[in-house]
């Protein structure tokens, strides 16, 4: 591919680095899936936590109101939607914005980076910058994103994960942006409406976007195809305005992702790996093992774990417990402390750290212990730890107690929490996840691009039960357009942090979770995958597709934009 | 003056058919100027893509998957002997997959699909660059005879210039090192070690491109047809012939058809 090979001419820098490099060097390899060939180990040396942390620039609008479109170069046109501006669980209801979209333009292309310290590397970014740009938006604001693919041999197909958006622009992976095409992403940033009004507790805060595109999404992704989506609401942006949330610049996302390099600089990947990516190197909002310098004060941030296949348990070295806003896209009904953050890929976790009392240099550390691309050791319940972990990001702790820091503390409200009760649920539907003859099934069936598999009715809810029947597998399984609300995990009642609203639910081997889930506002098509990015590849992924009558067996699609 | 009137009333009514038929001349030239636009406009696109494509030849092969390949060597099913990456792979479109002829659970399923694929995908490839390769997992007993008897009872053939397609053993030891090198093997090792669980998987790739995939070949056929011309093509023809035919699909399909 056109971003692999060439950063050739960097060695010498990679070398004078290793030269220069003290303490802290990289050394044993996490990494022990396949056979070791070459390329598996990354060769270069660097000295750790030396490179500040950045955080990625905030994406500014273009213009208000979308251009027209030119017919053949961004021949897709937009959403159904955007032209009859009502939801189709109810189409009396117009959505509830009536002012003209905000438009935003972004390219998607190669380009260079500097994640490892003085080494050029290849990327594939949005906007040419990885991770791609930050977009902040308000709930009810809808908005117009056109997307050009100047990535030559790339299907491109970009997902909003954790939003509530139209079929349309939800990044189905055959809904393609062809390489020289462009597409206009439509997204509403709907509220889903309960009983006739809009649900506050629905309103997302965590999103991130990311390639979706059928059979290249790891390569894609771990080039760099990955960015942040932060919602704000009239709520949240109540509790920055009056100081019970930090709010910017002690709000911050940070993106975790494990990548190995190749001698010259380039990303290792092997497309024939078709395990799960996992890396050798942490590299955090695009460096390698960074440092960030912080006040004493309260800091929020929002961590994702971008890697394709490696999951986390995340804690501080000098074991002081993360404050717990929320997991995934949504906030929690109070703030609440957790000792460690378990993270499967795509996994969000927003968070206070009180850096008001820490030492003055502190580490973000993972232990959970992963050889290959199952998994991690162990169990879901009983995972492999190793005390100390990795360490992953550096804080250093500046300067004297701040007083104006963020009020939030353990039981502060956040965001109302309306549960889905049983008397809801309209149907049953259990899906099966099986490894057979070297491929991935559901329900004993291979995914079809054109199939429905389940046809719920607009504005019903559904108890959904998940099995994990492959042995020592774990499944990270999203669900697009809604959040869902586990019921229960093997039986038993969900740890704290994934008892409220989620958009992926941690698979272990052998579990079976079980959910409630509400289908509202948009018509289908949408999937739901692994997101265990290789398996995903490998097409571990099924449709459903919300419609008026809600027909039990199989159906086509409804619509389809390829 | 009554008459006047109407004469007039007459004129003025002929006079704008004659400006409303003018006016459709006028809007039809408009419409068929614009469509040849919008077709310049498309084949401008398909241009700069096709530009693009020809930029991705820079791939160095240091960072091609299939310098990862053992360059083994196999004998297909007239004795020839061919070097796995040297003579099969190299710059080419490449469809792997493993079998063995005494197979009685998905080999001939897979057989009969790529033979079909052959043929439905000869029409898009040129033939030199794409070429088939089914592996042995057998190798003891699956000799270029047994191979050969194999393709007859398949009854394939070589005729009308479609694709190669090798049947290939080879020592066992090394095709093990090849299968391992493609990805296709299980993580849990008595798994693995289960002939009769092997991968029913397709893997092809465009070795230029460094582009690869694997996918079930239980799925549906167009579908998987479409996956191949889309990860192993050259040009946006190749590629995105079968995208471009269900673009032209209407874009809401029939609700009440029911799958099964």
């Amino acid at each position: 591919m056109r971003v692999m090979g060439k950063a050739r001419k960097t060695r010498r820098g990679a070398l004078k680095s290793g030269i220069a490099a003290l303490g802290g060097l990289m050394s044993v390899p996490l990494f022990t899936g396949r056979e070791k060939v070459r390329g598996e180990v990354t060769p270069i040396k660097y000295q750790k936590f030396a490179q500040n942390m950045p955080v990625p620039p905030v994406k500014q609008p273009v213009a208000i109101g979308t251009p027209p479109w030119e017919v053949g170069d961004c021949f897709h046109g937009v959403a159904p939607e955007y032209f009859d501006r009502r939801t189709a669980e109810d189409p009396s209801v117009e959505f509830p914005q009536l002012m003209p979209e905000i438009y935003y333009e972004m390219s998607i292309r190669a380009s260079m980076a500097e994640i490892l310290p003085g080494i050029k590397t290849p990327i594939m970014g949005y906007d040419g910058i990885y991770p791609g740009p930050t977009f902040r938006t308000r709930s009810c604001q809808p908005m117009v994103v056109r997307q050009h693919n100047e990535l030559a041999d790339s299907e491109l197909s970009t997902h909003l994960h954790g939003g509530h958006n139209p079929s349309h622009s939800d990044g189905y992976p055959n809904f393609y942006i062809l390489p020289g095409k462009s597409r206009d992403y439509f997204y509403t940033n709907t509220i889903p409406r309960l009983d006739g009004v809009p649900d506050i507790s629905e309103c997302p805060s965590t999103c991130w976007y990311h390639d979706h595109g059928m059979d290249i999404t790891a390569e894609t992704c771990v080039r760099g195809l990955s960015g942040f989506y932060l919602n704000y609401d009239d709520l949240e942006l109540n509790l920055i305005g009056q100081n019970v949330l930090p709010g910017d610049p002690y709000d911050i996302p940070i993106v975790i992702q494990d990548r190995t390099f190749n001698a010259d600089g380039t990303i290792f990947f092997d497309p024939l790996d078709h395990n799960g990516y996992l890396g050798d190197t942490y590299v955090v909002n695009g460096k390698a093992f960074p440092k960030f310098h912080v006040q004493r004060r309260k800091y929020r941030f929002r961590f994702l774990n971008g890697c394709n296949a490696r999951h986390f348990e995340l804690r501080l070295s000098n074991k002081q417990q993360f404050l717990g806003l929320g997991t995934d896209s949504w906030l929690y009904p109070q703030a609440f402390y957790r000792s460690t953050l378990l993270m499967s890929p795509a996994k969000r976790a927003d968070v206070v750290i009180d850096f008001t009392n820490a030492p003055s240099e502190l580490y973000l550390e993972n232990i959970l212990e992963q050889n290959d691309g199952r998994g991690p050791n162990g169990s879901l319940s009983d995972r492999d730890i190793k005390i100390p972990g990795t360490q992953v990001l550096k804080f250093v702790v500046e300067g004297e107690k701040r007083p104006d820091s963020a009020t939030v503390e353990e039981g502060t409200k956040l965001r109302p929490h309306i549960p889905i009760t049983a008397e809801e649920v309209s149907t049953t539907r259990v899906f099966e996840f099986h490894r057979r003859k070297g491929a991935w099934q559901i329900n004993q069936e291979f995914f079809d691009e054109f199939k429905a598999n389940a046809c719920p009715a607009l504005g019903s809810a559904e108890r959904w039960i998940l099995r994990n029947g492959s042995g020592g597998w774990w499944h990270p399984i999203h669900m697009h357009l809604e959040s869902h609300q586990i019921q229960k995990i093997d039986g038993k009642i969900p740890p704290m942090s994934e008892r409220f609203k989620v958009d992926t639910s941690m698979l272990g081997p052998n579990t079976e979770v079980e959910m409630f889930m509400k289908f509202r506002t948009f018509k289908g098509p949408f999937v739901f995958h692994c997101h265990n990015l290789e398996h995903e590849d490998m097409r571990m992924m099924f449709v459903f597709d919300p419609r008026a009558d809600g027909p039990l067996k199989n159906q086509h699609i409804q619509q389809f934009h390829p | 003056m009554k008459k006047f009137g109407f004469i007039a009333f007459l004129l003025a009514g002929s006079a704008s058919v004659f400006l409303m038929a003018l006016q459709g001349r006028e809007a039809l030239r408009h419409e068929s100027a614009q469509s040849e636009n919008v077709q310049q406009l498309q084949s401008r696109n398909e241009a700069r893509v096709a530009e693009l494509s020809i930029d991705q030849f820079v791939a160095e092969d240091g960072s091609r998957s299939s310098a990862r390949f053992p360059n083994i060597q196999l004998v297909d099913q007239s004795g020839r002997k061919v070097r796995f990456y040297d003579d099969v792979v190299r710059n080419r479109c490449v469809c792997i997959n493993f079998f063995y002829t005494q197979c009685d659970g998905s080999c001939p399923g897979t057989t009969s699909t790529i033979k079909k694929l052959r043929r439905d995908l000869a029409a898009q490839f040129e033939n030199d660059a794409l070429v088939f390769i089914s592996i042995s997992l057998d190798p003891e007993n699956d000799q270029p005879d047994a191979l050969e008897r194999y393709r007859k009872a398949y009854r394939i053939t070589d005729e009308n210039e479609l694709p190669d397609w090798y049947f290939a053993t080879g020592d066992k030891e090394e095709l093990e090192q090849l299968r391992r090198s493609l990805g296709l093997y299980e993580l849990d090792a008595t798994r693995d070690a289960d002939k009769t669980e092997h991968a029913a998987t397709l893997t092809f790739g465009n070795d230029r491109l460094n582009r690869w995939s694997a996918l079930p070949v239980g799925m549906d056929y167009e579908q998987l047809k479409t996956a191949m011309c889309r990860m192993m093509g050259n040009s946006a023809r190749q590629r995105y012939s079968a995208v471009s035919q269900l673009r032209s699909l209407p874009a809401t399909l029939p609700g009440s058809l029911e799958m099964d």
